[in-house]
């Protein structure tokens, strides 16, 4: 077994006699690591602000989301309308023409 | 720190299970991690400022993320440890970072002993700092984040052996860094 190895396993169960004194010495340092990344505290008002950003952090990426959908809505909205105007502009023209033929047969026979 | 029982994960996965259900109760999990991952950021990031951020938009993702979030068995901590590692990693192509001063916890023990053991916290932190990134990551990773060297190895993208072997070099670096006697050794010979 490799020093690596005998770290590995030291750190996972535990220094006993069998272990190295240089494998004991760098398993001191790792305990010592470990106490000192621990220390690292944050208050209670630093934790309540970071989680304060967060959710205001998601509130933006909701926001951001809703944005995006409401553009791609009004893309769908535009077009019904122009199917719309199309569908008017038909009637509107077929109308038209079923007045000018509906009343020129109606005015013939008066003619004759 | 030592690595979670299957009881310690089981009650984990409740946790997750009841916030995944209400979003109010995110906060045990939020309070649980919040330290180590402002810890593993600060120390990446050697910055106050950008640590908090990685902090909060990692938070911010996990509660986002909750809903889809999987139970695979490792720590939650490991996915949290993963996203602040990709947020580091977006902030490190932006401008360099400066500053790395840890707020400590206000103590009970005698002013001169405080300010020892502080003073040597912060070496050490600062040696750590020090590291090459991917020999600090398996350090913070494993000894702040107490995850085993498979979990470590998913969110590096290494092998089990590869994070092994780093974890050896950085421990074995910052021992002739921090110099001899340290403190747990002082008090062994002590007992001698």
């Amino acid at each position: 077994m490799n020093t690596a190895d005998s770290l590995d396993r030291a750190l996972e169960r535990g220094s006993d006699n069998a272990t190295p004194a240089s494998v004991r010495a760098l398993v001191n340092v790792a305990a010592e690591v470990a106490e000192a990344l621990a220390a690292a505290r944050l208050s209670r008002s630093e934790q309540e602000r970071i989680f304060a950003r967060s959710l205001a952090l998601l509130e933006e990426a909701v926001n951001e989301q809703r944005r995006g959908w409401q553009r791609v809505l009004h893309l769908e909205r535009r077009a019904p309308v122009l199917v719309g105007g199309a569908a008017v502009l038909t009637i509107g023209a077929a109308a038209i023409g079923w007045v000018m033929v509906h009343g020129r047969r109606s005015h013939a026979p008066i003619a004759a | 720190m030592a690595h979670r029982s299957a009881e310690e994960l089981e009650a984990e996965r409740l946790l997750i299970e009841a916030a995944q259900r209400d979003r109010a109760a995110f906060a045990p999990l939020y309070e649980r991690y919040v330290e180590q991952i402002f810890a593993y950021a600060h120390t990446l990031t050697r910055n106050r400022e950008l640590a908090e951020d990685v902090t909060a938009s990692t938070f911010a993702k996990a509660i986002e993320d909750l809903p889809r979030f999987e139970w695979r068995g490792v720590p939650y901590s490991a996915w949290l440890y993963r996203v602040a590692s990709n947020l580091v990693a977006r902030q490190a192509r932006r401008p360099a970072w400066s500053d790395l001063d840890m707020h400590q916890p206000v103590d009970e023990a005698s002013p001169e002993l405080i300010v020892e053991q502080r003073t040597r916290e912060a070496e050490v932190r600062a040696a750590v700092a020090e590291l090459p990134d991917d020999q600090r990551q398996a350090v913070l990773l494993r000894f702040s984040g107490g995850l085993r060297n498979r979990e470590i190895a998913d969110i590096m993208e290494r092998s089990e052996g590869a994070v092994k072997l780093l974890t050896f070099r950085a421990v074995t670096t910052l021992r002739k860094q921090l110099g001899a006697p340290l403190p747990a050794e002082r008090s062994m010979e002590g007992r001698q």
